[in-house]
């Protein structure tokens, strides 16, 4: 074969180049000192994060018109992290620190590249699902955290499960095998979704990891793989929605960013939190979730600062909590390292204004797609961390002139103190509530009455007759729910109690308004629809009489 | 006439008078625009024309600064000759660039050779340079891609974007280049013997030889040009493939000093009075021999194209760039908007110009369809008050009422990157692809064999329902070969499914909607045979994807999971259909993904050398680019994402294959002239009858605002509409102007959008509270976004619209008695929602707000 014989040509030319690079190091007088009078930007790219990408895609495009170019790849946060050891990209994103071991890789933290963690995606972890009773898509299901370690470990195989059937008092799932859908590539969602097990589900996860022959069993990115238990892999967020949303791929559950839900069009899994509830990933209950996250307030230690201690947040007693609330990273490069070695810096002075931007005014697009608004301390603690960056325009760095969506006069989290209390029938018991979730807001009506025949009748959704109009109602925007549940009453204080902004309250004082002007508004509402029910046609049809006389043939109204 | 009849024409009438009733494009394109808007082909006046032969161009790009090397010089200059003494390259645009996509096609160049990828391709990149005689190696983008190949040849070793090669010593390997021997600076600092030269990039402004690509580990400050350009930003292009016939085309993405800023390219110029600075396009074209006049047989090209002899075969041209600093504060809050894919390249254009002249400052998102909704009726902070939607917003609850404006046309594409491999390895790119609704669905159904999961392979076995007579892949379909004759590639052995998004999406729905207008394919798809006796998979059968509504989204319905059976690979897992067929993130990824001729997902073998993500040996061959020649990519995206990346698309055929029309501006135009409005006034062009050579996927983009706004920002949506219906609809590539991929709004649609901006306006005014400042933005931050020189952008005039003025108080607004209770507001709200919903049934597009404004109209219409 001739090929053999070029290929080892050029791996001689790469290592002779490589060789004489590091003599040509020792070279003094290479590199020009550059005019560092004036920063401009300059092109950044970052690799990382499937679990953020819709986050810093949106951000990528917006900040095209202060003039900064980013490029940034999805390719999952191990390859980011990599790519970001190795100094082939500026930044990355990461859903996880450096360190943890994902089997035999001990992903070690960048020995020539110093970093800094900043928070920059606050969101949660979803399960999104595929399942039908008969030919009606099932968009309620809720599941305990054991149910769910369950499932993804083989503990469970039928959604017909009892244990199942325990959080789904309404639904009568059927006899079918759960697929459990997992990342295949290495994965930062994975690796918050191992973490969470192990704090919470130890027991179940050291079994299952056992099983996939992994020692030792730590958090990991990349999902071990039991054979014999219909588990399928895909690659990326994108993978596992596109798999789970398949026509075909009824049974199966996989976790992604809520995200990918809503693009799908399809629900998740409202999951048990500490308090009884259970909930989704919506922006205000990640908001009122991450109030519990411990971040490693350690300084001096690189490796550890700003990262996330999650494991209260699993424990959160707030009716409102998703467990799996999280916050993804950008890890920033703090030195003049290569790539960062443009002359003048520009590199570190455009990614800390993208940083900020980010951080700031990127934080109001991040509800519409399905994040939460990062808050007030860790957008402040981002702030410190890129101050580090070379290049940075410190005295532009300020909260003054951040535009956080969640930021508050008193400085509290608004997100988290607008959000409402969920309504009754997402309490564990022997009901549920009927609406969807996520992407799929359609009602899933109960077929499984008989079994609670007992509860049938109580408020918040128990009768699958006043299904249509039991709970929040769909389309809204899940954020934004009604701080009251309509039919129980029950109205959440938000946390706060001494609330004023009477704005983030709309409807629930709709009952304090006069029956007098009701009713006059009711009037004047039906005499306008009336009135230009009529009005228009009986209008054109003078003018068109009119045109008629005149001779006019322009208008169609005229020719008739 | 019965009455009813009389009211029907009533409302005609009233349609009609809200300037519903569309009328051919009113205005002409400008006279130099041979560049179609939508798909950004064509030529501009500073287009510019060169023959090889000629010799080496200056900076007026006509003098020749340097002849060519006469046949006989060398054997290496004589094949030079062989191949291209008939080469002559067209740019398609020279003057006033910025970042954008310029053209590169050309005639009588050598064909390449795909099976060895050995030369014969031609070699593209951009560099700065003052001198009029052009630039040097030094000052050259190339290197980037970290000794890969791009697009990838036949084996790894063919790495075509080196900056180094051999030099003709002893110890040099075999195809050195002669003319680099008595260059010193290309040889490595501290290299005592050296055996290869490097050609070193130096940076704009600097005198900085920098030799490596990425610093060494033990070395980490050491500079590399990774710190101006690398793979994901650099714009070279390292295999242009000449086809069977010697010709070729690229899209080539001219970047200016912010995307490339070791090249500088219109940044101001010092030395030239701060005006923009000028760069090169560099065209080396590559032989089948190294500069000593040895073969590379096997090797492929085997020195670098900045090298001496390579590069004194360039063909160069002049670039003259905008100015490159229009920018917006960033310190502003930010007017979020929310809305369809399909307007984001627009907004990314209007943006920078919109913030001009103490304009506000606008974000935008691209949402799902359904997130529309739930963000205009968000009472959360930063919740968006201006929508972006080809569909009304439906709430499910409650929703503000809103005002419907278009602001753009445009649609979507099926683009492709389709190599058609002819006898002996010749290639031919495809130029021009044509389907039929019955095509596109087989291919969105995995009926054919291939699209099966493992259908390519030689173990697959056939389900009962796949006929071993049925056609194996989409390009072996006779409806296929009749319309694309000669379009095929028995080279590819996978999937020809197209790349489709993953998302739930009214744009989607006009696909199917288009597939559904055949009663033949919609028959085919509820399962009854074709001609030929091929039939859906009953997969995608049992979806009703034949009945109506249209599919929002593009379902992976096949089960079948096929293993591998090399030694090593897992019994347990399998490669789905999600695997084989992967799904794009967004339009825009789609485009991507077919430029880069990478939409196949895992072939579906197990490497056993690779790396597991955990680090255990053995994993799936990687889903990668298709080889060149071996391409065969397509997908739906939009046609601003496919004139952005260069791609050409497909035409739209009826079923019989008739009536073809690709996206054009005259196909577009043809389509709006057949547009409907819907019970809300939104026109819709009906992909099953887009109007005689109409282009079936034109969409009309709306804004839908929010009137449950404060004044700045009733006022800022004025300001966006105004711009919308003005400025913003001028073709071009600059800041503020219509992207390609985008239609100008005909004159009767842009009367709609002024009439909304004087109708926010009016409300704006009617607000007590309405502060005197004009917009919610602040004054530009003069040390980031003042126009340093050179032409501004176009600004929308801030001027009266025409919409005339306000006689009385809208009647929602007048009648709102108690301002200081806010609950009130609530109500009166939902009256206006009435009032407006009411009005948008029968006045159509415009919903016109006030009532006052309606009965404006139809007495204009008296007239």
């Amino acid at each position: 074969m001739t090929t053999d014989a070029p290929r080892s040509g050029r791996r001689r030319r790469r290592l002779v180049l490589a060789c004489l690079l590091l003599v040509a190091a020792s070279v003094p007088g290479a590199a020009q000192p550059a005019s560092a009078a004036s920063h401009r930007y300059v092109t950044i790219n970052g690799a990382g994060s499937t679990w953020s990408f819709n986050a810093i895609d949106s951000w990528r495009r917006n900040v095209g018109q202060f003039g900064i170019t980013v490029n940034y790849s999805g390719t999952g946060s191990s390859d980011g992290r990599n790519q970001f050891r190795a100094g082939t990209v500026d930044w990355a994103a990461s859903d996880i620190p450096y360190g943890i071991k994902d089997g035999t890789n001990l992903d070690p933290p960048p020995p020539t590249h110093p970093f800094a963690y900043m928070p920059v995606t606050a969101g949660g972890t979803s399960f999104m699902y595929n399942l039908k009773i008969g030919t009606k898509r099932v968009t309620n299901l809720r599941l305990s955290g054991t149910n769910i370690a369950k499932i993804f470990t083989g503990g469970i195989r039928m959604w017909n499960d009892r244990a199942i059937a325990a959080d789904n008092p309404l639904l009568k799932l059927p006899a079918i095998k759960i697929i459990p859908v997992v990342r295949s590539d290495g994965s930062g969602s994975t690796a918050q979704l191992t973490q969470w097990m192990i704090a919470t589900q130890n027991s179940l996860w050291q079994a299952y990891c056992a099983a996939a022959h992994r020692d030792p069993c730590t958090q990991t990115s990349a999902y071990p793989v039991v054979p014999g238990i219909g588990m399928v892999a895909q690659q990326g967020d994108l993978g596992v929605a596109g798999y789970v949303a398949s026509p075909d791929a009824v049974g199966t559950i996989g976790y992604v960013q809520y995200s990918y839900a809503l693009q799908a069009g399809f629900p998740v899994v409202k999951m048990l939190n500490a308090a009884g509830y259970y909930t989704e990933p919506t922006a205000g209950h990640v908001a009122v979730s991450l109030l519990q996250a411990h971040i490693n307030p350690n300084k001096n230690d690189p490796k550890v600062y700003l990262t996330q201690d999650l494991s209260d947040v699993y424990t959160d007693n707030d009716p409102r909590a998703y467990p799996l609330s999280g916050y993804s990273y950008m890890i920033l490069p703090v030195s003049t390292n290569s790539p960062m070695n443009d002359p003048g810096s520009n590199k570190g002075y455009t990614l800390v204004d993208f940083g900020k931007y980010a951080l700031c005014q990127g934080q109001s697009q991040v509800n519409a797609l399905g994040y939460s608004a990062l808050p007030i301390n860790l957008v402040q603690a981002g702030f410190d961390q890129l101050k580090k960056i070379p290049g940075a325009n410190v005295g532009n760095i300020n909260i003054q002139s951040c535009h956080n969506p969640t930021f508050s006069t008193d400085g509290t989290n608004t997100l988290a103190k607008e959000d409402p209390k969920p309504p009754a029938c997402d309490m564990k018991g022997s009901t549920q509530c009927t609406t969807g979730t996520a992407g799929a807001k359609q009602d899933t009506p109960a077929n499984n009455g008989g079994n609670n025949n007992a509860n049938a009748n109580i408020p918040g959704g128990g009768n699958p007759s006043a299904s249509t109009s039991a709970g929040p109602d769909g389309g809204v925007d899940p954020a934004a729910q009604s701080t009251c549940d309509p039919d129980s009453g029950d109205c959440g204080q938000g946390g706060g109690g001494s609330d004023s902004n009477v704005a983030a309250q709309p409807v629930s004082a709709t009952a304090d308004l006069g029956d007098g002007l009701r009713i006059a508004l009711m009037v004047l509402a039906g005499a306008l629809l009336l009135g230009l029910g009529f009005g228009p046609p009986l209008v054109a049809q003078v003018g068109a009489r009119r045109r008629q006389r005149s001779g006019d043939p322009t208008m169609p109204g005229g020719r008739s | 006439m019965t009455a009813r009849r009389r009211v029907v024409a009533a409302v005609a009438a009233l349609v009609a008078a809200a300037g519903l009733a569309v009328h051919p494009l009113g205005g002409t394109p400008p006279a130099n625009a041979v560049t179609d808007p939508i798909s950004g082909f064509g030529s501009t006046s500073s287009a510019v024309t060169l023959k090889w032969a000629d010799g080496i161009t200056g900076a007026d790009n006509r003098t020749i600064v340097a002849p060519r090397q006469p046949k006989g010089t060398s054997a290496f200059v004589d094949d030079l000759w062989n191949g291209y003494q008939n080469l002559t390259v067209a740019v398609s645009q020279t003057q006033s660039l910025t970042h954008q996509g310029v053209q590169i096609t050309w005639t009588g160049g050598a064909a390449t050779d795909t099976g060895q990828l050995i030369g014969n391709y031609l070699q593209i990149m951009q560099c700065y340079g003052d001198a009029s005689t052009g630039p040097d190696p030094e000052y050259c983008q190339w290197g980037g891609y970290d000794e890969v190949s791009l697009p990838p040849g036949p084996s790894s070793f063919v790495e075509q974007d080196w900056r180094s090669g051999s030099l003709c010593v002893p110890t040099g390997s075999g195809g050195c280049d002669p003319a680099e021997s008595d260059k010193p600076d290309h040889i490595v600092p501290g290299d005592t013997h050296p055996y290869l030269f490097m050609v070193p990039f130096v940076p704009v402004n600097t005198n900085q030889k920098i030799y490596t690509k990425q610093a060494p580990l033990s070395d980490p400050t050491m500079p590399s040009w990774d710190a101006y350009f690398q793979g994901q930003s650099t714009n070279e292009v390292p295999t242009a493939l000449t086809s069977s016939d010697g010709t070729g085309q690229v899209s080539f993405e001219v970047q200016s000093g912010r995307e490339a800023s070791g090249l500088g390219c219109g940044d101001p110029d010092t030395a030239s009075g701060g005006a923009p600075r000028g760069c090169w396009l560099v065209i080396v074209p590559r032989g089948t021999l190294s500069p000593d006049g040895t073969d590379q047989q096997g090797q492929g090209v085997n020195q670098s194209a900045l090298s001496a002899s390579n590069w004194a075969q360039r063909l160069q041209v002049h670039l003259d760039f905008l100015s490159t600093s229009v920018v917006c504060p960033q310190d502003t809050l930010l007017r979020p908007m929310v809305g369809t894919e399909l307007a984001a390249n627009l907004m990314q254009s209007w943006q920078p110009a919109l913030c001009q002249h103490g304009g506000a400052v606008y974000s935008f998102t691209s949402t799902p369809d359904t997130t529309t909704a739930v963000q205009l009726s968000s009472t959360l902070p930063g919740a968006a008050r201006i929508a972006l939607t080809t569909q009304p917003v439906s709430f499910a609850d409650q929703g503000p009422p809103l005002l419907y404006a278009p602001v753009a046309v445009t649609g979507l594409a099926l683009a492709f990157n389709i190599d058609i491999l002819g006898n002996g390895g010749a290639i031919q790119q495809a130029s021009r692809l044509n389907l039929t609704p019955s095509l596109l669905a087989k291919s969105l159904t995995q009926s054919y064999r291939y699209d099966v999961s493992g259908g390519a392979t030689g173990s697959f076995t056939y389900p009962d329902w796949l006929k071993r007579s049925a056609p194996w892949s989409l390009d072996a379909d006779p409806m296929w070969l009749q319309l694309n004759a000669g379009v095929s590639n028995a080279g590819v052995t996978d999937t020809r499914a197209p790349m489709t998004t993953a998302d739930q999406s009214a744009a989607n729905q006009m696909v199917w909607s288009w597939i559904q207008s055949d009663q033949g394919t919609r028959a085919w798809l509820r399962g009854a045979p074709d001609v030929d006796g091929m039939v859906v998979n009953p997969n995608y059968q049992k979806l009703n994807l034949g009945d109506p509504p249209p599919s929002a989204n593009y379902p992976r319905a096949d089960p079948t999971c096929s293993h591998s059976n090399a030694a090593g690979a897992p019994k347990d897992a399998c490669i789905t259909a999600v695997d084989a067929i992967p799904y794009a993130g967004s339009l825009d990824n789609a485009a991507v993904h077919v430029q880069r001729g990478n939409t196949n997902g895992t072939p579906g073998g197990w490497d056993v050398n690779a790396y597991a993500p955990d680090g255990s040996l053995g994993w799936w061959d990687k889903a990668q680019p298709q080889r060149l020649g071996r391409r065969f990519a397509w997908g739906i995206t939009a046609t601003a994402d496919s004139a952005r990346y260069g791609l050409r698309t497909a035409g739209l055929c009826s079923a019989v294959g008739a009536g073809c029309a690709a996206p054009t501006a005259a196909s577009l135009a043809a389509a709006i002239a057949s547009a409907k409005p819907d019970s809300t006034g939104l026109l819709h062009v009906d992909p099953s009858n887009p109007g005689t050579g109409g282009y079936p996927l034109t969409a009309i983009v709306y804004a839908a605002v929010s009137t449950d706004q404060d004044a700045a920002g009733l006022r800022d949506s004025a300001a966006l509409l105004d711009y919308a219906a003005a400025a913003g609809q001028t073709s071009g590539v600059e800041v503020g102007q219509l992207p390609p991929g985008y239609l100008p709004l005909p004159d009767n649609l842009r009367t709609q959008t002024r009439a909304a901006a004087t109708t926010l306006r009016e409300l704006a005014n009617a607000k007590p509270s309405a502060s005197p400042s004009p917009t919610g933005g602040q004054p530009a931050d003069s040390a980031t976004s003042v126009p340093n020189g050179g032409p501004s952008p176009s600004v929308a005039s801030i001027s009266a619209p025409p919409g005339g003025t306000v006689s009385q108080p809208p009647v929602g607004l007048a009648a709102r008695s108690t301002p200081s209770d806010s609950l009130g507001v609530i109500r009166w709200v939902l009256v206006a929602a009435l009032v407006a919903s009411a009005a948008g049934g029968f006045g159509g597009v415009l919903l016109r707000h006030p009532p006052t404004a309606l009965t404006r109209l139809v007495r204009r219409t008296r007239l």
